[in-house]
């Protein structure tokens, strides 16, 4: 289980990481990659918040199952809804 | 010492005993009746407008009146009857089969079914109000929306089905942390009977299918009651709704459909006498249609125009997930062949459900076909295609399971002849009410009258004759059950030498299941003495609270739609009730011993937890989806910064991100009973989120300042509800944490106690990582 120093770094990066975001769309760098760089960033915070602060880095890989599970269920929804709308708009 | 439970509870003729409950088998029967009931009050609504479609040009049912009752007769049926009855049994049997003396969580366990039967309740009272749900059980926009259909009575039905989705959320998690958690020593998966198997996968893809309907209810909600446009704009209108619908729609028809397979699957080796051959391959395949399932619900909308491409992928994986089928089919006749065949009742019934569940499989493969799918949609060939698969596969294939369980659940057996009765006019009736409807397949459906010239009027009079005999079944089959539950002749522990657990214990079971820990061995099964265990004594078997808040969520429901002052008072009592029963003292003890994989090593409420977020995932995950499938399908977007003040985003995303810090400090101060550091973080928690709170508000107004309202444009529409759900989410936690603050200054959640304060972080950082993609979702692209 972490200690209070780890929560520290943690919440430091998660603090750090979100003025990068603030910073990056100020860049002079094509949308698309704001876009991604963006989604990434968001993605490793929200890695970080689960692994430490709900401590998934400590717990049986399989508590991460069902999680996932839905993760992938909704990138199914995603990606064929967005299919089916592809060239008719 | 089972005996000393039992006394604790009022009599089974009490009222009392069956509204303050929590037993798992007086739970089952609860959600059985109450499932039979509203299997009554459709099915008298299916007679009424047969009786209209008996001859062309009748005028028995208004047209408003016809689709009012097509429209809840399709919505109880499936959503009232089916599963309920299901999750009945299941109630009853499951703990029974895999060794447990309860659900995981009985006090919630009687709220999904106060929950469910009150949501019931607002669902026939919505047939009061002007007029409910008139539009099909499929609920398709934009028919759906207040412009098309402006009745209060639809709002009720809306929040009815809102309240039913929790109840089947609240049951998801108990059942999947049942079947995962109380196992009995020796229960491993691989020797788990087939029902409980069937309720685990079914149970797996509730917890997927649902929080998309859950989703797609609240956006109608908001249009209805907030004017947002999801369903009104032609960006989203009837496609996202189609997407939305059938994303649940599909998986539930296996989800309907899989615990009538599993209990055929106990009946068949029972009644052959012979193991069911291919068992593992049946679980298999099961598990390959659950997968699949989440695949193919485009075959539904091939009609809307959808891509070409996606229409192509749709038909591969439509026919794909029938295949699975066709491996259980073959197994069970191998299991025939080879066995020595019991003609008895929940044998014949099983045999007429498979039947009917083949004829319902083979005309659906038809409707992959895109082709096919154009001349097909919307006719009577989908109806009864349909109904072969839900009211002949799953409901007579979960009657065979009643019949199979009735003699453990009363101790006595039923009439054999009444049970062969209700299988050959059953049989009978089923086969001219919806085989006449193959034969008019290119009739419209939903349609109030048709003309003599078409010359469907002979098939739908034996259509409705066909109904009329279905419905005497019924009563064949309740007269049956009632007159044997009270004089059948007594049935011993085991009538049809069944190999299950639930077989060696009597019948009906004593209140706590089990003489001692049951073990399962290669040889059988023992049941190891428990004498002097403390908690055979000491649980709690009765609450009143799971009652009464189902009540103040009905009170809520139609508060919401008639009064605002009845809402008002409905909305405190609901609190002080969820009040009572965080307050009660419920003890549960858990068995020490256990089969537990693959979920080792973790506490049943973390576990729980954790499925409850799985579900909160994919709802989210659908929210967030819907708004980037609007976006791409906008021609035009906001750019980032002109209607969404970034700075706002940010604070909050600052804010958010401290509270969680402050709350894995209150967590760290309570695993080391430091009790004023708990007290401050928890306190900090508040504040922050508090602090969230107002600035959201501070931005809302600023918003609506300047005309960015909830029915402005989608950017608004997509903005307010989305930040709106996060909002109530954030909301939720401060009044758990204004509870958790009270207690930490009692002397609560000091060292060994604080798993309280760790699922709250939980929830709460859950709820910070929706945040954390709300921020550049909204804000910065």
């Amino acid at each position: 289980m972490a200690n209070v120093l780890i929560y520290a770094i943690v919440y430091f990066v998660l603090m750090v990481v979100t003025a990068v975001e603030i910073l990056v769309i100020g860049f002079p760098i094509p949308h698309d990659v704001v876009v991604a760089s963006l989604l990434g960033l968001a993605a490793l915070k929200a890695v970080m918040i689960a692994m430490y602060f709900q401590h998934l880095r400590y717990e049986p890989r399989p508590l991460s199952g069902p999680a996932i599970l839905g993760l992938v269920a909704v990138f199914l929804f995603l990606g064929l809804s967005l299919w089916s709308i592809i060239g008719i708009r | 010492m089972v005996g000393v439970a039992e006394h604790e509870v009022p009599p089974a003729w009490s009222v009392k005993r069956w509204l303050t409950t929590t037993n798992h088998k007086d739970i089952g029967i609860l959600y059985i009746v109450t499932s039979l009931f509203f299997l009554v009050v459709a099915g008298l609504l299916a007679l009424i407008f047969r009786i209209q479609l008996f001859a062309p040009n009748l005028n028995f049912l208004s047209a408003n009146s016809f689709n009012q009752m097509v429209s809840i007769h399709g919505l109880m049926m499936i959503l009232w009857f089916l599963s309920p009855f299901a999750f009945g049994l299941a109630n009853y049997v499951v703990p029974l089969q895999i060794g447990a003396r309860d659900l995981a969580f009985p006090r919630l366990n009687a709220l999904s079914y106060w929950l469910y039967a009150f949501s019931g309740v607002a669902l026939v009272v919505s047939f009061f109000q002007q007029s409910t749900i008139d539009f099909g059980w499929t609920l398709y926009a934009p028919i759906n929306t207040a412009q098309f259909s402006p009745y209060v009575g639809v709002n009720t039905g809306g929040l009815a089905l809102l309240l039913l989705v929790t109840s089947v959320t609240i049951s998801t998690v108990n059942f999947l942390v049942t079947i995962i958690y109380l196992r009995a020593p020796g229960m491993k998966l691989r020797n788990m009977p087939m029902f409980s198997w069937s309720i685990l996968i079914t149970v797996a893809m509730m917890l997927f299918a649902f929080p998309p309907l859950l989703a797609a209810i609240l956006m109608l909600v908001a249009d209805r009651a907030l004017n947002t446009i999801f369903f009104v704009a032609p960006e989203g209108g009837a496609i996202l709704w189609d997407h939305l619908f059938w994303f649940f729609g599909h998986p539930e028809v296996y989800i309907v459909l899989f615990p009538a397979i599993g209990a055929i699957c106990d009946v068949i080796p029972t009644f052959t006498r012979r193991p069911l051959y291919g068992r593992t391959w049946i679980i298999g395949a099961m598990i390959a249609a659950a997968v699949i399932s989440f695949t193919v619900w485009g075959h539904h909308m091939f009609n809307t125009g959808i891509n070409p491409d996606v229409r192509k992928a749709f038909t591969v994986t439509t026919i794909a997930v029938s295949l699975p089928f066709d491996v259980m089919v073959f197994a069970f006749i191998y299991t025939f062949a080879k066995g020595r065949i019991k003609l008895n009742t929940p044998f014949l019934i099983t045999l007429e459900a498979i039947f009917l569940f083949i004829i319902g499989g083979v005309t659906g493969v038809f409707l992959a076909s895109v082709a096919l799918d154009y001349a097909l949609r919307g006719t009577y060939w989908v109806v009864a295609h349909f109904h072969y698969v839900m009211a002949g596969g799953a409901a007579i294939g979960l009657i065979s399971g009643l019949f199979y369980w009735f003699p453990k659940m009363t101790g006595r057996m039923f009439n054999e002849k009444l049970g062969r009765a209700f299988f050959i006019v059953s049989f009978a009736g089923f086969n001219l009410l919806y085989f006449s409807m193959f034969i008019v397949w290119e009739m419209p459906r939903r349609v109030v009258t048709y003309l003599p010239e078409t010359g469907w009027g002979f098939w739908n009079t034996m259509a409705t004759v066909g109904g009329f005999i279905f419905g005497l079944s019924f009563l064949i089959l309740f007269w049956d059950l009632l007159r044997s539950a009270l004089y059948g002749t007594p049935a011993g522990p085991n009538p049809w030498n069944g190999t299950t657990l639930e077989w060696a214990i009597p019948s009906p079971p004593p209140f706590q299941n089990y003489e001692g820990q049951p073990v399962v061995t290669e040889e059988g099964f023992k049941f190891v003495s428990m004498n002097g265990a403390p908690h055979v004594e000491h649980e709690s078997h009765m609450s009143p609270w799971p009652f009464l808040i189902g009540l103040a969520t009905l009170a809520f429901v139609i508060g919401f739609t008639t009064n605002f002052y009845f809402f008002l008072a409905a909305s405190v009592f609901g609190l002080v009730t969820l009040l009572g029963l965080v307050r009660e003292r419920f003890v549960v003890h858990d068995p020490k011993l256990g089969e537990r994989w693959p979920f080792l090593n973790i506490e049943k409420v973390k576990l729980g937890f954790w499925t409850f977020l799985a579900s909160e995932v994919v709802l989210f995950g659908t929210v967030i989806s819907c708004y980037v499938y609007l976006r791409f399908n906008s021609s035009a977007w906001p750019a980032p910064g002109t209607i969404f003040n970034i700075e706002h985003g940010a604070v909050n995303t600052f804010i958010l991100l401290s509270s969680s810090f402050t709350a894995v400090l209150a967590l760290l101060a309570s695993k080391v009973g430091n009790k004023p550091a708990l007290i401050g973080g928890l306190a900090g928690t508040l504040a922050l989120g508090a602090a969230f709170l107002v600035n959201k508000f501070m931005e809302w107004r600023e918003l609506f300042d300047h005309g960015v309202t909830f029915s402005s444009s989608l950017p608004g529409t997509t903005f307010f509800f989305t930040t709106g759900l996060h909002g109530a989410h954030v909301t939720a936690g401060l009044i758990v944490l204004v509870f958790l603050i009270y207690r930490a200054f009692k002397g609560w959640y000091l060292k060994h106690n604080h798993e309280t304060i760790e699922y709250f972080g939980l929830y709460w950082h859950f709820v910070d990582i929706v945040w954390v993609f709300l921020f550049p979702l909204f804000y910065m692209i």
